[in-house]
């Protein structure tokens, strides 16, 4: 026992000393550090919430949005469905991502019950190069995808929507054709969702 | 895995996403260590070692230990096992390998705080690759970050005997140069894509 | 106020100003610098991190060894940088999106380790929190006029405000990497210019002269004598 202390006592400033102060150190921050999550993990989430009810409410006018979880074709996906004052759905809601010039961008879309597109809105683009590939979060661009059904594609200028086409930012190809991407991926997300239900209700009415 | 995905990211991480070309990434050395095309290239090699190895081990670390639950511990325990990581690599090195340690010690505790180790290890858990993408992406963005070294360097040798104006003379000439460099990796842009 | 004080404040605003006579930090003085309101919001997080990490340093500088200072000061700063990155993201989450992953990088920015090295190690809290808060500052205002100019040129605006964006179409490349060089090449040359004129020595490289790491590890320093002697042999 003398002998442990003694060797303690002789490397204290060498070896001990050191371990024991780095060691605190990498206690006490990581604590704090939890400590601060703990305040701020909940309104980080309550603000995603809140800013993805806001955005889904400028897209579409609904008194309720549902979330729903459906088995596609290609893996589970998420999205809303907005409802009015009776329950009755008016639209659905889709968030997808596609990758851009410089990273992910996400859009979110809004489909009526026909299938047309009601309006859409770029969430993030901020990998993409300011000036040029971050205007895809202009209305100038997005509002061109209002009214367009099936599957879009995007022309560098002089665009023809009964073709379903639309015009690129100008300079920024890549970055229109993420959006437009995106986009398609939430028109077949709400195709295959609906010929799946509009399936179940059939079978349900001719039951009756 | 495809053999295009990887030449994909292959291409983006040297051409169209060029760490210090267009990311920013890494600028530190890219302009203090680009004097000599030889010391740039020992640099280059060194960083892209360290950005291979520590992403084979915080990808791991963030993807079974850290998600989801202690996501907010990334940055911190990150920059402490990239410390690690240098430090272990100076020493086996040192021990093993004389050679490439007498070309490349002096440059390994500089990438500690070399933003560019760092960044990669954090932009490949925020674009979500998977770990094989990761390896590929820190390789690439190595090689990226070589070559704009080699290219730099040699316009630098060229710049030691130009008759410069007094105002623009010493860094503000060297920023310029790298403004020329840097325009001239726009044209890749879609390339890949 | 004792005149010690207020200089070491002013300091980091003028005289050593860490991004245009330092020379540090320059990955995020190009990176976030499109829009001035990126600039102010990258300075004031970089600033309150090292008014945090001055404090603290300097208050446990008697009680760290000099043996595990660095790892030691590297913990403890990239605590402060989480910190603040928590709460960027709870407060100010449209910030957090524009300045992305060089918010965490705050770890790695050598204004910070280099403060804490040279400044908060050796000095008394109040000194080290002015010496942080006029060096924050003045990277600050740097950032700010940068971002400024490049989104003058580049946007045709200030603060999103647009001034000229109506009437001619901008210089998009300003926005774009080169310009991001450029404007930096261009203050740092008449930021020398102003050194010159006071008979101060203008900025020439950011070779080891300038490296913060170069006092804090021995073995670099042998390295850049190393390399200023391969430079001499040949």
């Amino acid at each position: 026992m003398n002998k442990i202390k003694e060797f303690i006592r002789n490397n204290w400033s060498d070896i001990f000393k050191p371990v024991t102060v780095l060691l605190a150190i990498c206690v006490i921050i990581p604590l704090a550090l939890s400590l601060t999550n703990e305040i701020t993990a909940a309104r980080i989430e309550n603000l995603a919430a809140e800013s993805e009810r806001e955005t889904m409410s400028e897209l579409i006018d609904a008194d309720s949005f549902e979330p729903v979880s459906f088995d596609g074709k290609n893996g589970r996906f998420d999205f809303n469905i907005a409802k009015d004052a009776d329950g009755k759905a008016v639209g659905y809601i889709f968030t997808t991502s596609e990758k851009g010039y410089g990273g992910e961008v996400s859009v979110m879309t809004a489909i009526d019950t026909d299938g047309n597109i009601k309006a859409v809105s770029v969430l993030d683009a901020s990998n993409e190069t300011p000036g040029l590939g971050q205007n895809v979060t202009k209305s100038g661009f997005y509002s061109q995808y209002s009214g367009l059904s099936g599957e879009i594609s995007v022309v560098k200028s002089g665009a023809d929507s009964e073709n379903n086409e639309i015009d690129a930012v100008t300079g920024a190809t890549i970055s229109s054709r993420a959006v437009t991407a995106a986009v398609n991926r939430a028109l077949q997300n709400f195709s295959e969702y609906s010929s799946e239900t509009f399936k179940e209700t059939e079978a349900a009415s001719d039951e009756q | 895995m495809s053999s295009t995905t990887i030449v994909s990211i292959l291409i983006a991480g040297i051409l169209t996403n060029n760490m210090v070309l267009s990311k920013f990434l890494g600028i530190c050395p890219f302009l203090g260590v680009s004097k000599k095309t030889k010391t740039a290239f020992s640099m280059s090699i060194a960083v892209t070692l360290v950005m291979v190895i520590s992403t084979a081990v915080t990808w791991p670390i963030y993807t079974y230990i850290l998600y989801p639950d202690y996501t907010y511990l990334q940055t911190i325990v990150f920059i402490l096992v990239i410390a690690a990581i240098v430090q272990f690599i100076e020493i086996v090195l040192k021990r093993y390998i004389k050679p490439i340690y007498n070309a490349l010690g002096i440059y390994l505790p500089l990438i500690t705080t070399n933003c560019a180790v760092l960044g990669i290890t954090m932009l490949n858990i925020t674009d979500e690759l998977d770990f094989v993408k990761s390896l590929f992406n820190a390789l690439g963005a190595g090689l990226g970050f070589m070559l704009a070294m080699l290219l730099f360097s040699g316009v630098r040798e060229r710049l030691e005997t130009s008759d410069i104006s007094e105002f623009l003379k010493g860094l503000p000439v060297t920023l310029i140069a790298a403004a020329i460099v840097s325009l001239s990796f726009l044209g890749f842009a879609g390339i890949g894509g | 106020m004792n005149s010690k004080y207020i200089s070491t404040f002013t300091n980091g605003l003028v005289k050593e100003n860490p991004t245009l006579r330092l020379v540090l930090g320059t990955c995020p003085t190009l990176a976030v610098t499109t829009a001035a309101v990126n600039g102010i919001g990258m300075g004031v997080s970089a600033t309150l991190v090292l008014i945090c990490s001055n404090l603290v340093i300097s208050l446990l500088r008697n009680v760290i060894p000099d043996k595990v200072r660095i790892p030691a000061f590297i913990t403890i700063i990239a605590g402060f940088v989480s910190v603040v990155q928590m709460l960027v993201k709870a407060f100010l989450p449209s910030i957090d999106k524009s300045l992305g992953i060089f918010l965490p990088l705050i770890v790695v920015n050598c204004i910070i380790l280099a403060r804490a090295e040279m400044f908060a190690s050796k000095n008394g809290p109040l000194l080290s929190v002015l010496d942080g808060l006029g060096m924050g500052l003045g990277f600050t205002a740097v950032l700010t006029v940068m971002g400024a100019i490049r989104e003058f040129l580049g946007a045709g605006s200030i603060f999103s405000l647009p001034v000229t964006s109506e009437i001619i179409d901008p210089m998009i490349v300003f926005l774009l990497p080169p310009g991001g060089f450029f404007v930096f090449g261009i203050l740092v040359a008449v930021s020398n210019a102003a050194a010159k004129k006071k008979g101060k020595k203008p900025v020439e490289s950011l070779g080891c002269e300038n490296c913060p790491s170069r006092n804090m590890c021995t073995r670099v320093q042998i390295g850049c004598e190393d390399a200023k002697e391969a430079d001499a042999d040949e």
